[in-house]
């Protein structure tokens, strides 16, 4: 629907779009009452934009977004679920809004609607610390809820750049990763159960715990679903005791191929590390070196392990022979200790990628079969197509697993187009480039960041002959599209 | 990315109404894709003006300083919400926020000056009177300085430049009157006010080597050093110390509060869990004038916090704090002390 573009309520003649427009709003006030719902121009302003570069350099650019319509704050599952009932009936879209810190354009407003601020429902259920988890309601921001369990000697194991401003539905929406997955793994894997409002209305519960031989894993459809198949209102997720302990080392490699190998190995001999931070030359020398200040050649590597003292202490020592048997130079504890403590320093003001420059994180995972294949051919793909613009390639690899690992992959363009559209067109050329290296070498489209709007026209070409089905669930759950439309390709 | 720590966010849960939000609002208007109208200067005066977004800020940006400029300029236009012009007038013919103008010029020197304020005897009367005694406990005879007058915080944070810098010029004066080398405040928001606000937005400083000292941090010195000396009570109810709007903006606060507590009381001493560094702001801030049912449900959240954390008895320095806290307290079934009261019992 179009907003009236007499919208103001103190004005005593209304446009024709009005009579249809306030129907809406006053059934949505009905369900939330009238102090959460709001209409005003601040607060549809501010919900018409996320962190993702795109609608960031539009309005840098002085250009204006689409808006929500309404924007509403729902207390219960029940409100949710009487929303998105109203949203069916008038067919509008309904996206729901955690923190906002998504950087795909996942909860851009596009074709306007209802934006479904969860925050309101914010409360922390119950802490079981005897089978060790938490159940919290999905507006719940991710560092109070980590600050609630360190209270208790306890954490939430999933310590993302975004734990300031993200809840705990925008950290399983997307299938987010925390700096430390590679020991406790990714959102999805931290997640037992979760109560979803679907589309219709329906309040489901998924069953209450994720390991089982009961059935396919009905839950898995909603991780990753960013809102498209219904929101997240509710979930109870695995915790763990804060650790006695947390080493840190940082290694040097002369050579990225070595240094890969080094990761593989600590990863398949299950030394279980609780971070690998592996810089490639590029970043090595330059965002190592304006972060954390080592001016070095090379790859740098950052290796962690935690818990009980003695037992991360023989884990590190035999990572090191590891690190031996492959050349890798032991720059000690303390460039380890200060990456730990810098890391988030990476992503924000002033050290981080900003406009007016042109950036994005190409981010993907594939086995270790493929991984430098794949990196190599990401590289050249942005490095050559876009030499005029003076790009500059620069990665890590960031998230490992027992059968490969995830590349957190950047392009930089300093001196993008002024003009809002050019910058647009040439941001989407990049991403082409970089995601077809990825998708035929053996990557996948994303890893961590999620879909959203911008890699959305890429599903096809991941999913292949199976997307027809992703549509088929999509329609039988959501008929009239209502849920966050354009979003993960639909 | 702070928040998280946004007291007025977390209230809301509106988007709008935090740090990003502000900020967002602050840059569509420069660049030219938003009008202050009546709904976005509603929302930019929404924020507390508490620090905690600056203090956690890992970019170091100084959002309320934006913010306060943002509100001066509407101010300056008269275009500020009607509920802050009020204030203003009130400021062009008053030195108090509270009461009537009543401030009487020091007439004596010393090396040290307390500021009194309009706080005090306003939300917590009596509570001067204590920490002098405490200050005499300890070997120091304050000048009393600025009794009835504001100390400029909340006009500035408010957008109201001119009043905030008549009062800072008028307390700057009494103070060089006084002659004293050492300025003592009862409260984490006047120190603040003297330290960061009076020098940098107000190009008003104090004087050279004059320090800014609060009377806590000061008393806690003074016991460590042996030169005061508090008895030690029992208390048979669960207390705890609220950190007080602005706690976050002071210096190395936390800790000296809750050492000379210790001092004075011994018995179950509790944590909030908005404590410390992620304290939130209460309803003493200017949202007392321009959104007064936010303030009261940001007062209510802080004695919600001590409830949940068990406490019955919560003690406060800051007096415009205790005030906001005692008017609400009842519905908690807490009892709110006032710090300075607390411990003068105690010489």
């Amino acid at each position: 629907m179009t907003t009236p573009p007499d919208g103001n309520p103190d004005s005593n003649r209304y446009s024709p779009d009005q009579f249809h427009y306030e129907m809406i709003r006053s059934e949505l006030e009905e369900v939330v009452g009238q102090d959460h719902i709001s209409t005003r121009d601040a607060d549809k302003k501010i919900y018409s934009c996320d962190w993702s570069w795109m609608p960031q350099m539009w309005l840098d650019r002085g250009q204006p977004l689409r808006t929500p319509d309404f924007i509403v704050h729902p207390g219960t599952p029940e409100e949710i679920s009487a929303i998105l009932k109203i949203a069916n009936t008038y067919k509008i879209p309904a996206i729901p809004w955690g923190g906002g810190s998504g950087t795909q354009g996942g909860t851009l407003p596009i074709l306007g609607g209802i934006m479904i601020d969860v925050k309101r429902m914010n409360r922390l259920i119950e802490i079981d610390e005897q089978s060790m988890t938490v159940t919290a309601e999905a507006g719940i921001n991710g560092s109070e809820l980590e600050m609630r369990l360190n209270e208790k000697g306890l954490t939430l194991p999933h310590y993302p750049a975004s734990a300031n401003c993200a809840t705990l539905g925008g950290y399983l929406a997307p299938r987010g990763t925390g700096t430390i997955s590679t020991k406790y793994g990714k959102s999805e894997d931290l997640v037992l159960s979760m109560e979803v409002v679907l589309p219709d209305g329906s309040i489901i519960e998924t069953p209450p715990v994720p390991d089982h031989a009961s059935g396919p894993d009905f839950m898995g459809l909603f991780l990753g679903s960013e809102g498209v198949f219904g929101v997240i209102s509710k979930a109870t997720m695995q915790i763990d005791y804060l650790p006695e302990t947390r080493l840190f080392r940082a290694i040097l490699f002369d050579d990225l191929t070595k240094a890969i190998e080094a990761g593989r190995r600590l990863m398949v001999r299950r030394l279980a590390p609780t971070v690998i931070r592996l810089y490639d030359p590029s970043s090595t020398a330059s965002r190592v070196k304006e972060i954390l200040g080592y001016e070095l050649e090379g790859a740098y590597m950052v290796v962690g392990f935690d818990g009980d003292a003695d037992i991360a202490a023989l884990q590190e020592k035999k990572a090191m022979e590891i690190f031996d048997e492959l050349d890798g130079k032991d720059l000690g504890r303390e460039p380890g200790e200060k990456w730990w403590n810098h890391r988030y320093d990476f992503y924000y003001p002033p050290r981080n990628l900003k406009l007016p420059w042109m950036y994005g994180t190409a981010d993907t995972v594939t086995t270790f079969k493929h991984i430098e294949t794949v990196y190599y051919a990401q590289k050249r793909a942005v490095e050559e197509t876009y030499a005029d613009w003076n790009v500059r390639y620069i990665g890590h690899f960031s998230h490992w697993f027992h059968w490969g690992a995830a590349m957190y992959t950047r392009f930089i363009i300093e001196n993008p187009p002024e003009d809002a559209r050019e910058a647009l067109r040439l941001h989407n050329r990049v991403w082409n480039s970089a995601v077809t290296a990825s998708l035929e070498n053996g990557g996948t489209i994303n890893e961590h960041h999620g879909v959203g709007l911008k890699l959305g026209r890429y599903m096809r070409r991941q999913y292949k002959e199976a997307f027809p089905l992703l549509e088929k669930i999509k329609h039988t759950i959501d008929p009239n599209g209502i849920m966050n439309p354009g979003k993960v390709g639909f | 990315m702070c928040r998280h720590l946004c007291p007025v966010g977390n209230i809301t849960h509106n988007e709008t109404l935090t740090p990003h939000g502000w900020g967002q609002l602050i840059a569509m208007e420069r660049r030219g894709l938003l009008e202050w109208d009546s709904g976005t200067i509603d929302a930019l005066y929404q924020c507390a003006d508490c620090g905690n977004c600056e203090s956690h800020c890992v970019t170091d940006q100084p959002l309320p300083d934006a913010i306060a400029e943002a509100r001066t300029r509407l101010a300056s236009a008269g275009t500020a919400p009607e509920s802050v012009l009020a204030v203003a007038r009130k400021l062009d013919s008053s030195s108090s926020l509270y009461n009537g103008d009543s401030v009487q010029l020091p007439t004596s020197s010393g090396e040290y000056a307390l500021f009194a304020g309009d706080e005090a005897d306003h939300f917590s009367p009596g509570s001067l009177e204590a920490a002098v005694k405490l200050l005499n406990g300890a070997g120091i005879e304050p000048i009393l300085i600025g009794r009835g007058r504001n100390d400029g915080l909340i006009p500035s944070g408010l957008g109201l430049r001119p009043q905030a810098k008549k009062l800072a010029d008028a307390t700057v004066k009494d103070l060089s009157a006084t002659g004293a080398r050492h300025l003592l405040t009862l409260s984490a928001g006047s120190w603040f006010s003297f330290s960061r606000i009076y020098p940098e937005r107000l190009e008003t400083p104090l004087g050279n080597g004059v320090t800014v000292t609060e009377v806590l941090a000061l008393l806690h010195e003074k016991c460590e050093a042996g030169e005061l000396a508090l008895k030690k009570s029992k208390l048979d109810k669960p207390f705890a110390y609220i950190d007080p709007v602005h706690s976050v903006r002071a210096e190395n606060r936390f800790g000296t509060a809750r050492s000379v507590i210790d001092r004075a009381f011994e018995g179950n001493r509790v944590e909030l869990f908005w404590r410390k560094e992620r304290s939130g702001a209460n309803g003493h801030t200017g949202l007392q004038f321009t959104h007064p049912e936010l303030a009261s449900k940001l007062t209510r959240a802080r004695l919600q916090d001590a409830k949940e954390a068990g406490a019955e008895i919560l003690f406060c320095d800051d007096p415009g704090t205790v005030g906001h806290l005692k008017a609400e307290a009842s519905g908690f079934g807490l009892d709110v002390r006032c710090l300075y009261q607390a411990l003068a019992g105690q010489l």
